[in-house]
């Protein structure tokens, strides 16, 4: 794989902690496009990812997750916001380390609960019963493959969009130019 | 001489220090100790019982008018908790028998404290080597921290690692400019991606049951050259810091500057080269040696690190055996936290100070403060006449 100069910012962690939000201000601020792999993968099957889900199950959409964090790792000075999920696929986690700074977005689960507990695009909540009690197990799950992928850990809680931003900024600046010989990698 | 006695157990109704051998007019507030006390208490990852504690200090002797007088001080912190214990820990007799610990918790002094002792009940050992005895060090620590400022020593530590997570640490003679930033994180840390990741591991080990060690760094800038000696054994300071701060509960490592990663390069890129300059004086290219060469400060911020062992006791329990059956059990679980690490950078700070302040008034002695700091003026005027204008005295940073 090829590395341009400077890292690309990667977004990681569960639904709901504000990477495409986030993600947003960063790329405006860095003067890099944005992306988003779900985003990319309803424009290509021209279907909601919920719909993916029900209809062709979750294989076949982390099928083609796979393949939009393969396509979205090659480009260059760009922010790409993950999928809750993508990293959970040890092979998604080395080719987005090999794109560049992995920040991981942390939210407590009450608060993802709030910014996302209603909302029908999110299948893997859809018909919980005890969606906190949901959330809480995904999170406990989850949370192992997040810290193990990322190179930083930005805890979002309580915190207003822009200052989240900031400092998921200072965090990837500071590990930029170490990039890719970052700390504690085990992979890549 | 300082001399230091400390008591009490875990869960009795008090922990007491009678400190000796300051001089006397050094000042002494309740607030600053207890705003030591109070950092001593923060930190993500610990348990309940900082919150039922929240120490304050008593002083029962040796200051008036704020102020230690020539007598010994002693310094109280309660304990809150004991009025749960009142009946588990009486010092009469009860009637009431209370159930004995008789499963060691590996990790901990139980085992070879209730051999020891030949105790029946690990309560007995658990309940003063528990490192609930750091608070009124601590308390100590901020007396003589107040000593060590009258040389123009500043005291601070920060967290390097927490579990597998290593934060990117600044330069000793930087710590200062981070300290706000080390004061207002959760763990003590000033990389704030890096904490962030510090309090996800947290997390994590909590919710298996688990603890996490660590590494904690403290930096004391502002020290004159020549504490500490080379002369003896005892007396250097590099032996006496690391058994001050290996005296804290878990610490298993300590190293000095550089230290075990200084072993593998060649000498070349280690020793500190000395350097004279009419404006800055005596000065180093770097500081490997942790401002301390032969046993004595160098002028340079002293540096020293400990190395943090996990908690030992687990609510994921570890295997152990009943002492009275032999039986194969899991461990006595007793109330603890799942990490200690930034506390820890507290009191490594009160053991340093402890040892500085011993350290200080071995070289400039005095009765009284006024005494102290007629001998420290005229050590310094000392030092200038060799041409060691102590920059480090009013310049904390330094070259690049």
């Amino acid at each position: 794989m090829v590395h341009s100069l400077t890292p690309n910012l990667i977004l990681i962690g569960f639904m709901g902690t504000g990477k495409s939000t986030i993600g947003r201000l960063c790329a405006r601020a860095l003067r890099f496009r944005f992306a988003d792999t779900d985003a990319l993968i309803e424009r290509r099957t021209r279907r909601t990812v919920s719909a993916i889900f029900s209809e062709e199950g979750e294989p076949e959409f982390r099928r083609l997750e796979a393949q939009a964090v393969n396509d979205l790792a090659m480009r260059a000075n760009v922010v790409i916001a993950t999928g809750g999920g993508a990293v959970l696929n040890p092979a998604n986690a080395s080719v987005l380390q090999a794109s560049g700074v992995l920040i991981w977005l942390r939210v407590e689960p009450e608060e993802i609960l709030r910014r996302c507990g209603t909302r029908e695009s999110r299948p893997l909540l859809a018909g919980a019963a005890e969606p906190l009690d949901r959330i809480r197990e995904m999170l406990t799950a989850r949370e192992p493959y997040y810290r193990a992928a990322a190179d930083a850990c930005v805890i979002t809680t309580g915190a207003r969009r822009e200052d989240a931003a900031a400092a998921v900024l200072e965090a990837y600046h500071g590990l930029a130019s170490q990039w890719p010989h970052l700390p504690g990698r085990r992979s890549s | 001489m300082l001399r230091i006695l400390t008591s009490g157990e875990s869960h009795g109704p008090q922990l007491t220090a009678i400190v000796d051998g300051l001089p006397s007019g050094l000042a002494v507030s309740a607030d600053a100790i207890n705003a030591q006390l109070a950092r001593r208490q923060q930190g993500y990852g610990r348990g309940r019982r900082q919150a039922i504690e929240s120490d304050r200090v008593e002083i029962v002797s040796g200051v008036r008018f704020g102020r230690t007088l020539p007598g010994p001080i002693t310094l109280v912190v309660r304990n809150k908790d004991y009025d749960n214990w009142r009946t588990k820990m009486s010092v009469a007799p009860v009637d009431e028998p209370t159930a004995a610990i008789v499963c060691p918790r590996p990790g901990h002094a139980d085992f070879a404290g209730a051999l020891k002792h030949e105790l029946e009940d690990i309560r007995d050992v658990l309940e003063r080597s528990s490192a609930r005895s750091t608070a009124i060090l601590v308390a100590v620590g901020a007396v003589c921290r107040e000593l060590v400022g009258a040389i123009g020593g500043r005291i601070y530590s920060q967290v390097c690692a927490i579990g597998d997570v290593t934060a990117r640490t600044a330069a000793a003679d930087q710590i200062e400019g981070l300290a706000e930033a080390v004061e207002a994180s959760p763990v003590r840390c000033a990389d704030s991606a890096a904490a962030g990741m510090m309090i996800a591991a947290i997390d994590e080990a909590a919710s298996r049951g688990d603890t996490l060690g660590g590494v904690v760094e403290v930096v004391a800038i502002g020290c004159p050259p020549g504490l500490g000696s080379h002369t003896h054994w005892d007396r250097r300071l590099e032996g006496r810091l690391a058994a001050a701060l290996m005296s804290i509960q878990a610490v298993k490592g300590v190293e000095v500057g550089a230290g075990f990663a200084g072993c593998s390069l060649p000498g070349s890129e280690v020793h500190d080269e000395l350097l004279y300059d009419p404006d800055l004086g005596y000065h180093r290219a770097r500081n490997s040696a942790g401002g301390i060469e032969g046993g004595m400060t160098n002028g340079e911020p002293i540096v020293v690190r400990c190395a943090m062992k996990p908690l030992p006791t687990l609510k994921n329990r570890l295997r152990s055996v009943d002492m009275t059956t032999r039986e194969a059990v899991q461990a006595h679980f007793e109330r603890s936290d799942v990490c200690a690490v930034p506390a820890a950078a507290v009191i490594a700070e009160a053991m340093v100070a402890i040892v500085l302040a011993e350290a200080a008034l071995e070289r400039f002695g005095g009765d009284s403060m006024a005494a102290f700091q007629r001998n420290f003026a005229s050590a310094k005027e000392a030092l200038a006449s060799r041409g060691y204008t102590g920059v480090r005295w009013s310049i904390p940073s330094r070259r690049t």
